[in-house]
């Protein structure tokens, strides 16, 4: 290796033009072997990427079904990879129709997509849902790696207001639900991701890590204490808000003790993204950039990834989109919104295929891409945005999931072929089969 | 009403009085049914309402079909209470559809009155109790500022709030993430170290082109448009090495690149050539040595060229922009420690010879940090685990003042601290009646509604010695809170959440519709708004100046907005309007931009700000499959104004009602542009603002439509405003059973002027405030 490998400070964040990407692990740290080098098969990953408002469908949809397809406008982006995606056409997410709780079709959609359960609707005090596939497979795996998961975002809740006609922000705003009342926050702070990624500062000596550790364990002992003390005390309610807090510190010291067994590389903190993103492109391709170095680094395998909050008003001016995007989206079949949505899709896709070629692009120690072991949902709960149709779904995967998925396929499955069918699908090839989740009716079938 | 003289009657003594206590001496009031008209109940439902509300389609959610009796109405509250709401707001049943009479409309308002009145807190007094708070970022960097003097900045550090009700300090809506405790974790050790000296700590001062000087400030930095320098002030903690950098980019022309040097005080420590452009500032960092004490911070240009008949337009001028400035230290061996105000607070025997490494202070020490943490005088045990737990880590070579952190970090993360823990009364545990919570956490509550941090001295000690309960009390120190300046989390809590102005930060006017909005003017948009609140509370206004009133505050750039004059400097000042402008949140340019499209105005959202912030009714959601109306379009093919398509989309039925009564709101406000600028006329047509509503009502323009609001609906608001201050209050939803919590906090309101004191005492006194009760039954 040459000494050219090793990057400046300078050039981490110079990176690409105006988007400052972060290098991938190799290039940092030329010395670093991936912890599962000794295991030729690489193990195999999933991430759900979700977008708001739906799609313009007519640009979305392949017009042909099996091996040869043409890509249409938006996915158009995704060219580079295009044996690599599986096109799934025709999934429902029925528990995103109003069955009688009248409109929040956004907040539906949300909290449907992950977990296939009906939002109780409610703007307060009474949230419930259902598990979501993604921490369904971290309840059952993640014990493998350091972070059971990796839950990402762009905006953080919203700020103010029941978000969606009567329903709480917890539906617009999360897609992981650990439990059917607990959604998982998400980060939307890239150094704070980079932190959680790689705790350890380099060039501290180990008694100080040892004992930064000790002190850590002692903290959570005594407060893991003072809860079960407390919960005696407190009422049903309060005890259920108390378990959060206590599943949260056996969560964090089960962490550490991760941490002590399989130790997190060792970056230095030079490459740490301190500096806020200044544009929601930039943004999206740190948070991506470090879902790459998250799988890279196997300090998970198991991610979720939303590019807005649902309902998300957000304008796209860097492409000439000034109006907000839900807005836009209720377009009364007006060509010139229609247009504007679909460059919104499409720049939206682009930042997938930056995602996905950069997956692409690292090796695994078994001479496979990372992409090849990565099963990468990404999609939609709401098909087009202005009829808030929950059936006909925009959904792709990409990645074949360490060869178990036959990608670079367009198909299409039975009308109202339930979006849960996928999930357990997918778990199976995961490893952590269930027989159930939220609304499914079987195994989704045909995509070996 | 006889109905409302009785009530009155009974509020004042309510008011007047521990409410939880006089529960044990008031028997039930039962209402014969015989003293009230009989209206045909089901009758009317039948002939007005089953229309729409019936079990198959039922509208708004709502069916009132198949009730077999007036008494199976009456036991469905939630029911009873939507059919009084529609009915008394007019809104139901809709104008095109045959109306009951004035007299029937009446009998039926007045039976649904009692029926409430019957199963709510006149019979059952109703405290409620909210679910177990976790403190929210606001409360939490609050708090942390108040009992430690550390200024942690928790709002960028930890996850996003869960909002619930309109407000994120609801407890049953927070959660908590295992995200969450391993950023409670790393707060914990950042805030001890600042708090507790074990040497001069390294420090990082970050400032971005806002918080320096110097320069021309852009959208994205400093600009020095001419050789000439920005900077900011640094107080170095102690001598030592700093490392200094510079985030900086420049434009180009002539033969060399722009130059520039990173000095201190007049010193030049680095020179260098900058290379990098404007998409892709470069960081410069250099490092030196500097004394204890303050110096200026700096980067000079030192090359300006002009060159102005270059061809290439993009090599005529060659200037120099900051984007940030960023000094870290002292790098080098620490030295012995310079205490730090916290320090000598947390730790006041380290200023007794001899007493210092002693057990002694070190149960004092932790005594006092938990104490005040948890809000409550210590329970048997937790001193002496905190102990222990302080000496293991001494055992385990850590220093004095390293096991009081330790100990520190162990409390930041305990469920004590991050919880408000109520206990129920052991009496409350089985009747679920309402009873009065214990002193200390009346303080607590106290403190986070009008604080949002922990309770002071002052409230600790009566409660310790249990007078908080005392009505004169409670009141007294209500109002000594809303005069100290810590009551500012009510402006920026309550007011901003309230107001809707988060959304602020988030809207994008258009630039090419309105290239003014900028930054500069965005916060001064908020700024209004809150220091019109602020002024609400100082000075004890009443709420209803919030309707209307005749003042406002403005910096030059606002007044430029408004087209006031005489108004220079960044500053904000006190002025009062004359003009066509008048004051109130419905002119703040704030409200007017937040509930308007990029481009455009939008009639049918700032209506609808109206009928949610101001008189709530939040109108119901359109229902499914109802397009909504393309009003965010300019253009219109089918040639007709913004307004007359306005008017077409209500001559559907199912949109009419709504519109009916939200729609003119917001065309009376139409005077007001997307961004709030006052205009008389819109591409050349003169504008029409004037709303009419469904009883004949009508306003032209924003005054007339304010002067309706605070003449005719004050009491609306009134009751919205209570409402929504009551949930900030209790961290909870509002039920049925509060409705006459709040009647009684609005007759104190009209009783007291409406000054702001009057609510915030109504409800600090109010039962569900200073009770709880079990919330098992169910």
């Amino acid at each position: 290796m040459t000494k050219s490998w090793h990057l400046s400070r300078r050039d981490v964040l110079r990176g690409a033009g105006t988007v400052m990407a972060l290098p991938v692990l190799e290039a940092m740290f030329p010395h670093t072997v991936r912890a599962a080098a000794d295991d030729s098969t690489a193990p195999r990953r999933m991430a759900f990427l979700m977008v708001p408002n739906g799609a313009h469908m007519p640009d979305w949809t392949p017009q042909e079904t099996g091996n040869h397809f043409e890509l249409p406008y938006i996915l158009e982006p995704l060219k580079n990879v295009k044996d690599q995606l599986l096109i799934i056409n025709g999934l429902t997410h029925d528990k995103g129709r109003p069955h009688g709780d009248g409109p929040g079709d956004h907040a539906r959609a949300c909290a449907t997509f992950l977990t296939g359960c009906q939002a109780k609707k409610t703007d307060g005090d009474d949230i419930f849902l259902g598990v979501s596939v993604d921490q369904l497979a971290a309840q059952k795996s993640g014990k493998q790696t350091r972070l059971p998961s990796l839950e990402l975002g762009i905006e953080g809740s919203a700020m103010a207001g029941n978000c969606d006609s009567g329903y709480s922000c917890a539906y617009t705003s999360n897609i992981s639900w650990s439990s059917s009342t607990t959604p998982v926050a998400k980060e939307i702070n890239p150094r704070f991701v980079f932190e959680r990624l790689f705790p350890n500062q380099l060039g501290v000596d180990p008694e100080t890590l040892d004992r930064q550790h000790r002190r850590r364990v002692s903290i959570l002992d005594y407060v893991l204490e003072d809860a079960r003390r407390l919960k005696l005390r407190l009422g049903t309610k309060d005890q259920r808000k108390l378990e959060e807090y206590l599943n949260s510190v056996r969560e964090v010291e089960r962490g550490l003790l991760a941490l002590e067994q399989n130790p997190a590389t060792d970056v230095d903190k030079k490459f740490r993204p301190d500096q806020a993103p200044e544009t929601y492109e930039q943004h999206l391709r740190m948070m991506t950039d470090l879902l790459v170095l998250a799988f890279q680094s196997d300090s998970t395998r198991i991610s979720t990834l939303m590019f807005a909050n649902e309902g998300s008003s957000r304008s796209y001016t860097s492409i000439g989109v000034a109006e907000g995007h839900h807005e836009l989206s209720h377009h009364g079949n007006d060509p010139e919104k229609q247009h504007k949505i679909r460059e919104i899709n499409r720049f939206h896709v682009t930042q997938l295929a930056y995602f996905l070629e950069r997956l692409q692009s690292v090796q695994e120690a078994g001479g496979s891409s990372l992409l090849d072991s990565c099963m990468i949902v990404y999609g939609s709960g709401i098909s087009d945005g202005n009829a808030h149709n929950n059936e006909e779904l925009p959904i792709l995967l990409a990645g074949s999931g360490g060869g178990s998925l036959h990608t670079g396929r367009s198909v299409r499955v039975e009308a109202e072929t339930p979006m849960s069918n996928l999930f357990l699908s997918l778990l199976d090839r995961f490893g952590t089969s269930v027989d159930q989740i939220g609304d499914s009716s079987g195994r989704l079938l045909g995509l070996s | 009403m006889k109905y409302l003289a009785g009530r009155q009657k009974r509020s004042q003594k309510w008011i007047l009085q521990p409410a939880c206590l006089i529960l044990f001496f008031s028997p039930p009031l039962l209402l014969a049914e015989e003293s009230v008209p009989s209206p045909d109940v089901i009758g009317f439902l039948e002939h007005h309402c089953v229309g729409c509300h019936d079990e198959e389609d039922s509208a708004a959610n709502l069916s009132l079909h198949g009730f077999a009796d007036r008494q199976q109405l009456a036991d469905d509250h939630h029911t009873v209470q939507r059919i009084r709401k529609m009915l008394v707001s007019g809104k139901m049943p809709p104008a095109e559809q045959d109306q009951p009479s004035a007299e029937e409309k009446q009998q039926l308002v007045e039976w649904l009155d009692t029926k409430l009145a019957e199963v709510d807190c006149r019979q059952f007094p109703f405290a409620g109790r909210p679910t177990l708070r976790r403190l929210n970022r606001y409360e939490y960097r609050c708090s942390i500022r108040d009992w430690l003097g550390v200024d942690f900045a928790a709002s960028t550090e930890f996850p996003r709030d869960e909002v619930g009700h309109g407000f994120d300090n609801m407890g049953a809506v927070l959660s908590l993430s295992p995200l969450h405790l391993e950023k409670y974790m790393l707060a914990a050790e950042t805030i001890v170290q600042e708090a507790i000296a074990t040497s001069v700590p390294i420090r990082l001062v970050r400032r971005n082109r806002r918080d320096i000087h110097g320069g021309v400030q852009t959208d994205r930095a400093r600009a020095l448009f001419t050789n000439g320098l920005v900077h900011m002030p640094f107080t170095s903690q102690g001598p030592g090495t700093y490392d200094i950098r510079a985030r900086v980019f420049a434009s180009q022309a002539g033969d060399e690149l722009a130059k520039m040097a990173i000095v201190v005080d007049d010193r030049s420590i680095h020179e260098a050539e900058v290379r990098a452009n404007s998409n892709a500032p470069q960081t410069y960092e250099t490092s030196t040595f500097l004394e204890e004490g303050k110096v200026n911070v700096g980067v000079r240009f030192l090359n300006d060229f002009y060159d102005p008949d270059n061809p290439d337009e993009n090599r005529r001028d060659r200037n120099l922009f900051v984007v940030r400035l960023e000094i870290e230290g002292p790098k080098d061996p620490p030295l012995p420690p310079v205490l730090p105000d916290t320090h000598v607070r947390v730790i006041p025997c380290s200023q007794i010879p001899n007493h210092v490494h002693s057990e002694a202070c070190l149960h004092e020490v932790l005594e006092r940090l938990a104490s005040r943490a948890f809000r409550r005088p210590l329970r048997h045990g937790e001193l002496e685990r905190l102990l222990q737990l302080a000496l293991e880590t001494q055992a385990d070579g850590a220093g004095f003042e390293e096991s009081v952190q330790h100990a520190l970090a162990a409390i930041l993360v305990s469920p004590h601290f991050l919880f408000r823990v109520e206990e129920l009364p052991t009496s409350a545990a089985k009747d679920h009646q309402p009873h009065a919570i214990n002193a200390y956490d009346l303080a607590t509550r106290l403190s986070y509604f009008l604080w949002s941090s922990l309770p002071d001295e002052a409230l600790r000690e009566l409660a310790q010695s249990e007078q908080l309960h005392e009505s004169d009390v409670l009141r007294a120190q209500a109002i000594r809170m809303l005069q100290d300046p810590r009551s500012q989390a009510l402006v920026d809590q309550f007011a901003v959440q309230w107001l809707n102005l988060g959304q602020l930060t988030l809207v994008t006017p258009d630039p090419e519709t309105f290239p003014e909005f900028d930054e500069d003017l965005r916060n001064a948009m908020l700024q209004e708004s809150k220091l019109f609140f602020a002024s609400v509370i100082r000075q004890d206004r009443s709420i209803l100046d919030f309707l209307l009133s005749n003042d406002t505050w403005v910096n030059s750039r606002l007044a430029r907005h408004y087209h006031l004059e005489g108004v220079t400097g960044k500053d904000f000042q006190h002025v009062v309007l004359n003009g066509n402008r008048t004051g109130g949140v419905l002119s703040h340019a704030s409200v007017l931009t937040v509930t308007s499209n990029p481009t455009r105005t939008s009639a049918v959202q700032r209506g609808k700000w109206v009928l949610e912030n101001l008189l709530g009714t939040p109108p119901v959601p359109p229902p499914p499959g109802i397009e909504p109306l393309p009003e965010d379009s300019a253009a219109n093919e089918d040639g007709l104004t913004l307004r007359q398509r306005l008017e077409s989309h209500r001559s559907l039925a199912e949109c009419a009602t709504c519109h009916a009564s939200m729609d003119p709101l917001g065309f009376a406000l139409e005077n007001y542009n997307a961004i709030g600028v006052w205009r008389d006329q819109e591409d050349g047509q003169p504008i029409d603002a004037i709303g009419g509503l469904p009883d004949g009502t009508t306003f032209d323009g924003p005054k007339e439509l304010q002067e309706f609001l605070f003449k005719k609906r004050h009491l609306d608001f009134c009751r919205c405003f209570t409402e929504k201050m009551l949930t900030y209050a209790l961290g909870r939803g509002l039920q049925y059973q509060d409705q006459c919590t709040v009647d009684d906090i609005v007759q104190s309101l009209e009783h007291n002027g409406f000054r702001f004191s009057a609510l915030i005492e109504g409800i600090v006194l109010s039962t569900p405030f200073r009770c709880t009760q079990s919330a098992d039954n169910s």
